[in-house]
């Protein structure tokens, strides 16, 4: 008679709070409350000072516990191991995944952007059954961070076996000098230049788009940003015209996903692919001079004004 | 110095609007929309282009390898009115419906036939990272993995000396330097140049260079191996996102609407 084993799910904790926002979806889906047979292991691979042998790290791991399921941030690292361990356990791969779920007939089932956001599809990965592990990633902010007091680090150490690569580099169980195979090596770290506030943590962002129309408008949506407590955001179109918005404040399938209190958007069309990394907000505030732009569908409130004009009036209001 | 670049034609992302779905067979509609090469495919080029000027343009090639349906041949073209010198078309209803690990896969045996047929290996192989359609930033390195070349997406500056290929790529916090040795395969951003424009001497020169049309078997691969069968990751429904919020007009003036935005976020305890 088949026994029943555990389903391991293995989840790579690159030192950003992905890897909570992963854990949690995936017990979301494979969890307690779930009501699949089959309970979840969790497996967290952390590599958060050990750039160079991640990628090594978790194609030994896949080898080893051969999960069903592996959880990757698409992150800078992330988004270059996760394409890369598909070759390698010629396997499907589910980019920038929206949703993770099971469909109707209770297949797992990732729901991914298709042409720049403009659709959604699910995709399946069959050879999952057979003993491959399905592969995912995930853009940071794109779930929710686990609910309750819990830190993420104490939830994971509740919830989840570690392996922990950079303490096993740190205490030589990884020899020195140890590299990814096929991966480059990295060198040098500096910080970035000219880094926002980050808008993944914000409250309130405030966030232009192109329709902004000047430099001069951006300035004064980075003062209102300011002085309402919250952090700057833009788009693609907006970044593109050249006014000075850092790229790291990108939102959208090329930017990053956010979860703010409070969106409110100037000048923004709201072409697919900017308003799928506003989804997980609270509440859309919308302002385009347009009445027919696509963003006043993703929005809670929309006001048809010039942007500027409102922009004034907030400065204006707040002193 | 020895350059493929990896070209990507997509529908002109300036037109996604016009996409739709068609509710019947739940395909997407695309009919009237231009293909254009992908914007990061053309950086890709272009950085191709000036490392092999850099390194000695007559000593040095170039070269174009796409995959799509035959009618994208003109995106090669432009690919050579640009300035590469011989491009490559990979066309076949075998391959439709590839994901990127059938592409790559495919893309992969292309290059070993181009190489075997030249006689020589490509120093370096570039691509754009992400495409403005499928967006998956994973074909540059699936491509390299399967040619066990050494790999690296995301990369906004780039420079090749003796052999050591120094790549810079933008993390979350920080920016990131890197080396590898060729043969290496390298995805590029946007941010690594401006992409020079096509010239009309450009387009008279790219009508006697080289371009060849493959099929599968003319590359040695088949059915079960590339397009929608030789894929691990099967499609499923296509929707068009939902939004579902309510769209609340606020104010009549923009002072008005100004005051109503400040008391949602108060209401809002911020």
């Amino acid at each position: 008679m088949k026994t029943e084993t555990v389903r391991k799910i293995l989840i790579f904790d690159q030192g950003d709070p992905v890897a909570a926002q992963l854990l949690g979806k995936a017990e979301e889906v494979f969890g307690e409350g779930s009501g699949r047979g089959l309970r979840p292991e969790y497996i967290i691979l952390r590599a958060r000072r050990t750039y160079n042998l991640a990628l090594e790290m978790l194609d030994k791991t896949i080898r080893e516990e051969k999960p069903e399921l592996v959880l990757i941030g698409a992150t800078a690292l992330g988004e270059e191991a996760a394409p890369a361990l598909g070759v390698r356990f010629e396997t499907g791969v589910a980019a920038h995944c929206v949703d993770i779920k099971e469909n109707e007939e209770g297949r797992l089932t990732f729901v991914i952007p298709a042409f720049g956001g403009r659709a959604v599809g699910e995709i399946f990965i069959p050879g999952a059954a057979a003993g491959k592990p399905a592969i995912a990633t995930v853009k940071p902010g794109m779930f929710p961070d686990p609910a309750g007091g819990e830190s993420a680090d104490e939830y994971v150490a509740a919830h989840c076996r570690v392996i922990d690569v950079d303490a096993m580099a740190e205490d030589g169980r990884i020899p020195k000098g140890s590299k990814t195979q096929g991966a480059f090596r990295m060198t040098g770290v500096r910080p970035r230049e000219h880094l926002s506030g980050s808008i993944t943590n914000a409250d309130i962002i405030v966030c232009g788009g192109y329709g902004l129309g000047s430099e001069d408008v951006w300035n004064k949506l980075k003062q209102l940003a300011d002085r309402l407590g919250g952090a700057a955001a833009c788009t693609r179109a907006a970044l593109d015209a050249g006014w000075g918005c850092a790229e790291d404040s990108m939102i959208g399938t090329s930017g990053r996903a956010v979860r703010p209190k409070i969106y409110i958007g100037f000048g923004i069309s709201g072409a697919a692919h900017h308003t799928c990394g506003i989804t997980g907000a609270d509440t859309i505030i919308s302002i385009n001079n347009d009445k027919d732009a696509e963003i006043f569908a993703a929005s809670d409130y929309k006001g048809v004004f010039d942007a500027e004009q409102v922009i004034d009036a907030l400065l204006g209001e707040i002193g | 110095m020895n350059i493929l670049v990896l070209i990507k034609p997509v529908p002109d992302p300036e037109r996604e609007k016009d996409i739709r779905i068609d509710e019947a067979s739940g395909r997407l509609v695309r009919d009237g929309i231009p293909m254009v090469i992908d914007p990061e495919s053309r950086n890709a080029l272009e950085a191709a282009l000036q490392l092999a000027e850099k390194s000695g343009r007559e000593q040095s090639c170039v070269f174009a390898l796409a995959m799509a349906p035959e009618q994208a041949k003109d995106k090669l073209v432009e690919a050579l009115a640009m300035g590469a010198d011989e491009a490559y078309l990979l066309s076949d209803k075998a391959f439709g419906g590839a994901d990127t690990y059938a592409t790559s896969r495919t893309l992969a045996q292309a290059v070993r036939k181009i190489e075997e047929d030249k006689g020589f290996a490509f120093d370096l192989i570039l691509a754009g990272t992400s495409s403005s359609d499928g967006g998956t930033s994973h074909v540059a390195v699936q491509t390299a993995e399967w040619l066990k070349r050494t790999h690296i997406s995301n990369v906004c500056s780039l420079d090749v000396n003796g052999g050591t290929v120094t790549a810079i790529k933008r993390s979350e916090e920080v920016m990131l330097t890197f080396e590898g040795e060729e043969p290496a395969v390298v995805g590029v951003t946007r941010d690594i140049n401006k992409p020079r424009f096509v010239t009309a001497v450009g387009i008279i020169k790219a009508r006697k260079k080289p371009l060849t049309i493959w099929s599968a078997e003319e590359i040695g691969t088949c059915g079960d191996l590339t397009g929608l069968e030789g894929s691990p990751t099967k499609p499923g429904r296509l929707f068009e996102p939902e939004q579902g919020r309510a769209g609340e007009a606020i104010g009549d003036t923009p002072e008005a609407a100004a005051a109503e935005i400040l008391q949602i976020i108060r209401k809002a305890g911020l």
